[in-house]
């Protein structure tokens, strides 16, 4: 169970002040007669002072992870990425649609003021050769997102054939967040 | 702010203004959510120093075990991502996952092993300035060890907030806890700092 600090364990200085009640005057910019006067207060402030010069160096210690860290870290992401679904495009060739999704991210990328997020891919029913995608997306705040996602939407549909070698069946937009840019105010 | 190069998925249509890596946290989450791996690699780029060194604080800088509990933090991440529902709360994620698989790690291991005044890991000026490294050593090398004391509970909460800044609410949550019982650990474990690095001053 957690305890809540007591005079015992909220460290007790001999003139009855605890070392968190200079803290807090630190911390507020508050100097009072008694803690101008008091040596047990000054000695414990010093302390205090001390600890938070170390903590800054502590917050500015530059530890990298060591050589090779990401490397491995992104191998097994990759390897896991290798048993995921895919869609044939031929009958001896088939694409992941973990690859097919970049590709389409990277189309609605293009497009100022639109984010891919999420992206389904699957096969339209009646058409091998189509694909029916659901995207969600963020868009920039302010005017111009309806043609912003036509826009993308011309993209996608264009680097489908273009790249893959599909058509675009049906595509369907969700809007899941909105972003503003650095400094700009609602 | 993140070092990352851009990434892209390959594809020769013309990339995002400002590429992958000027890309909102929400954004790559949920493209690796979605099993994006490019995005991923620039999480994993931005939170890799965060994590690793918080392990390594909170394992008295044992390197290589705070190497494969970091590893093991950002792969479980890949994994569980879509149990994430919340892309904003992927940092909190990592934070908590990382403190509590350190935690278990500690209280396996036996008493004797958890100070380790030999195994400090910040002593050697890493910026190869040694002028600087010297006068930095000591106050830093004073409080390594002076954590290296506080029950590991209580180095979990003063790392995450006073090097972290992590929010009370967030600690709290982590180590299922009141925020005021946060606040009564963090005050206890900084008055026993204090206390631990007097012989330094």
């Amino acid at each position: 169970m957690e305890m809540k600090p007591t005079q015992e364990t909220a460290h007790l200085l001999p003139c009855g002040r605890s070392v968190e009640d200079v803290w807090d005057d630190l911390e507020a910019g508050r100097v009072t007669d008694h803690a101008l006067r008091c040596p047990h207060c000054t000695t414990a402030r010093a302390g205090l002072d001390e600890l938070t010069e170390a903590t800054r160096l502590l917050i500015d210690d530059p530890i990298e992870p060591p050589v090779g860290f990401l490397d491995k870290i992104m191998t097994a992401v990759r390897a896991d990425l290798s048993l995921g679904r895919s869609i044939p495009l031929t009958s001896q060739v088939d694409v992941s649609t973990y690859a097919l999704a970049a590709v389409l991210r990277y189309a609605v990328d293009g497009v100022d003021g639109v984010r891919a997020h999420e992206c389904r891919i699957e096969v339209a029913p009646d058409n091998p050769g189509a694909v029916r995608v659901w995207m969600s997306v963020a868009l920039r705040f302010g005017s111009g997102q309806v043609t912003a996602l036509d826009q993308a939407r011309h993209r996608v549909a264009a680097a489908l054939p273009e790249r893959i070698g599909l058509e675009l069946e049906t595509l369907d937009f969700e809007v899941v967040d909105v972003w503003m840019e650095p400094g700009e105010q609602r | 702010m993140t070092t990352a190069d851009a990434a892209g998925s390959g594809a020769s249509v013309a990339p995002a203004p400002g590429g992958l890596a000027e890309l909102d946290e929400a954004t790559l989450v949920a493209r690796a959510r979605d099993r994006d791996p490019a995005s991923f690699e620039l999480l994993v780029r931005r939170y890799q120093r965060r994590i690793y060194s918080l392990c390594l604080r909170m394992l008295n800088g044992a390197s290589g075990e705070a190497e494969d509990v970091a590893q093991e933090v950002f792969l479980t991440a890949w994994r569980r991502l879509p149990e994430i529902e919340y892309d904003g709360a992927f940092g909190s994620w990592l934070y908590r996952t990382a403190t509590n698989k350190c935690l278990t790690i500690l209280q396996r291991r036996k008493p004797v092993d958890e100070i380790d005044e030999h195994n400090t890991p910040i002593e050697t000026g890493v910026d190869g300035d040694p002028a600087r490294a010297v006068h930095n050593s000591e106050a830093m090398r004073a409080l390594t060890l002076a954590l290296a004391q506080l029950p590991p509970p209580q180095r979990a909460c003063w790392l995450l907030r006073e090097v972290h800044g992590r929010s009370y609410q967030e600690i709290a949550d982590l180590v299922e806890t009141t925020p005021t019982a946060v606040r009564g650990r963090i005050a206890r474990a900084r008055a026993e700092l204090v206390e631990v690095m007097k012989p330094w001053r």
